[in-house]
């Protein structure tokens, strides 16, 4: 992903190569703002001064460097802002849904999880926009970003729910095994149990299945574009997935036929 | 600028901040209306930029640098004008949660967030002007290093050495709020050296101002603990480091006696009659005339203030801090008078 204005580039190509560097710079400045804010906000990180004077100097060189190469597009700076509102919204909403035992849909997280990385995004859509690609084209690459992170948030629930369970961050994945009064109640649950819980539920294989589901949605809105590279990302990613939903059946069968064989 | 036409001027950049409200997500926007109120420390909830920035020079700089730049659009100046008043308050959030005067929270930073992708949408009609994000870089690369320098100065651990560093902090810390003001004169078809000189004149300006501000807030300060150049220049190596402590009552006996406030109030106004030289080549009658009338202000003032320090029985520091601010006051509202 760190590589992303660059596999967009292969489609929508920029010339000189140097202003695709400019912008795959402000592409990891501005998912490393992101990164910090995440920090910041969860508290998972503490408030220093020098470490808010690095974040705003990174901030800064990444807005100059997109404003430099993109020029006054009244369009697409209007998206921008909207994007840093849909960020703050998300951001906003998280801690509720941390605390309180609100219903939750798989509609509304994958919602919230586009929005709180969308920002991240908009250094690969400039690369679109000034290699040519028309608002319709810049919008369908937008939503077929939106399916990845949607997906790579999937996976993320389910890969580091052990890490989330003890810091307390109530994901929509742990919430699923979780019920209303536990979601209060200190302290929490053991990790033994929930080890249980998430080996006889079957909450893993339905957000694996989730995942799979974006990563078609955004291989389908790839395929009118030549992305080789970010085609063939998404193609690995969903066939990992493939093979971990069928893991548990294969070994039911070899188990199985050896208990036959026997 | 005439009062009619500065109060429209304040109805928009209101307006424009009201609209901006109105698109913030639900839960922030109780902060975002709070913001510039509990910035100033005065009023809880905004209702004005009146109140945020009682000095109406200050708030309309870029409509009278505008003045000069005729063929810029009214759509393009009105939104630099609104990005004058918001980066302003971005930079002022920042300090205060730098200097750890208002605590750190998510839904402080979101709305901050926010106003900052706000400023930066209104400063991209400056289009790919490479001597505008020259300006824009080095801008915030001072202010960064002016910050992080920042605890050294309030402990004496750097030793502040005269005018020159004072002014250059200050100006570093002000940075960021002349990028709106280049950015009209990069709109406008000025030439690399005019925007040199455009920075320059707003730089003089804030540097007055932060002079001014220093002489005026020095008590304020005082207790705070934001012990600025003008108060370090009332103590000792050993006060300054904390080691020996000092009551409001001994800096006020110091301050009477010492000829420091009427060598800032001179400073102030020198900096002040360089904003006028720098403001020549261009047809800014407004500001010119208002900067012109603060540096005589700040000149007698400085030339009653050494009368009151050779005469002590006929006033004390207190006397003269109001003094001070009543002038300021004054010479605040004069711009709405018409002969400006």
């Amino acid at each position: 992903m760190r590589s992303l204005p660059g596999a967009v580039a292969e489609a929508f190509p920029l010339r000189p190569a140097a202003r695709l560097y400019g912008l795959g710079l402000a592409h990891v400045l501005l998912a490393f703002v992101v990164f910090i804010d995440d920090r910041l906000n969860d508290g998972q990180t503490s408030f220093a001064r020098d470490l808010y004077l690095v974040r705003r100097s990174m901030e800064v060189e990444a807005g100059a460097r997109l404003t430099e190469l993109l020029g006054a597009d009244a369009r697409f700076w209007r998206s921008a802002e909207r994007a840093f509102q849909q960020y703050a919204a998300a951001h906003a909403r998280e801690p509720r849904l941390w605390t309180s035992a609100t219903a939750y849909s798989h509609r509304r997280y994958a919602r919230d999880a586009a929005d709180k990385i969308a920002v991240a995004q908009l250094p690969a859509l400039a690369v679109a926009r000034v290699g040519g690609a028309s608002a319709a084209q810049v919008e369908q690459l937008r939503r077929a970003f939106d399916h990845c992170l949607i997906a790579l948030q999937y996976l993320d629930d389910v890969n580091d729910w052990i890490d989330d369970f003890r810091a307390r961050r109530w994901t929509y994945f742990v919430r699923r095994h979780l019920h209303d009064q536990e979601l209060r109640a200190n302290p929490p649950p053991a990790l033994a149990s929930m080890h249980d819980r998430i080996a006889t539920a079957s909450v893993t294989e339905e957000f694996l299945a989730r995942a799979r589901q974006h990563l078609s949605a955004a291989s389908d809105l790839l395929a009118t574009f030549s992305l080789p590279t970010l085609s063939a990302w998404v193609a690995e990613r969903a066939a990992a997935i493939d093979r971990r939903l069928c893991a548990p059946q294969r070994a039911w069968r070899t188990a199985l036929r050896r208990a036959w064989t026997s | 600028m005439t009062p009619r036409s500065l109060a429209a001027y304040d109805r928009m950049i209101d307006e424009a901040y009201r609209r901006w409200l109105h698109t913030l997500p639900s839960s922030l926007r109780t902060i975002g209306h709070a913001l510039p109120g509990t910035i100033t420390l005065g009023a809880t909830r905004w209702r004005s930029w009146q109140h945020v920035f009682p000095i109406a020079t200050t708030r309309a700089l870029p409509w009278l640098v505008g003045e000069a730049f005729p063929a810029v659009p009214p759509a393009t100046h009105a939104s630099l004008s609104v990005a004058f008043v918001l980066g302003a308050l971005v930079a002022l959030v920042d300090d205060r949660l730098i200097d750890a005067q208002a605590d750190f929270t998510r839904d402080l930073n979101l709305t901050r967030r926010c106003l900052e992708a706000h400023v930066h949408q209104r400063l991209s009609v400056v289009g790919r002007h490479a001597e505008f994000w020259r300006h824009y870089r080095r801008a915030f690369r001072v202010y960064v290093a002016a910050h992080a320098r920042e605890p050294q100065l309030w402990l004496g651990i750097s030793e502040s050495s005269g005018h020159a560093r004072y002014a250059r902090e200050s100006l570093a810390k002000s940075a960021v709020a002349r990028l709106s003001i280049v950015a009209l004169g990069a709109v406008g078809g000025a030439s690399a050296s005019d925007l040199d000189r455009l920075a320059r004149l707003v730089d003089h300006y804030l540097i007055a101002m932060q002079y001014a501000d220093d002489v005026a807030d020095c008590e304020e300060d005082f207790r705070r603990g934001r012990w600025t150049f003008f108060i370090q220049q009332h103590l000792t190596p050993a006060e300054i480091r904390r080691k020996t402590p000092i009551r409001l009552t001994q800096l006020r006996r110091r301050i009477d006696a010492a000829p420091i406030a009427e060598d800032f109030l001179c400073q102030a106004s020198w900096h002040y009659a360089a904003c006028t030289r720098e403001s020549q080549p261009f047809a800014m009658p407004t500001l010119r005339a208002w900067v012109g009338d603060r540096r005589d202000q700040l000149r007698a003032l400085a030339m009653a203030r050494q009368q009151a320090r050779l005469h002590p029985h006929r006033t004390s520091a207190a006397a003269f801090a109001r003094e001070l601010k009543r002038r300021w006051n004054t010479a605040a509202t004069r711009v709405n008078s018409p002969s400006c």
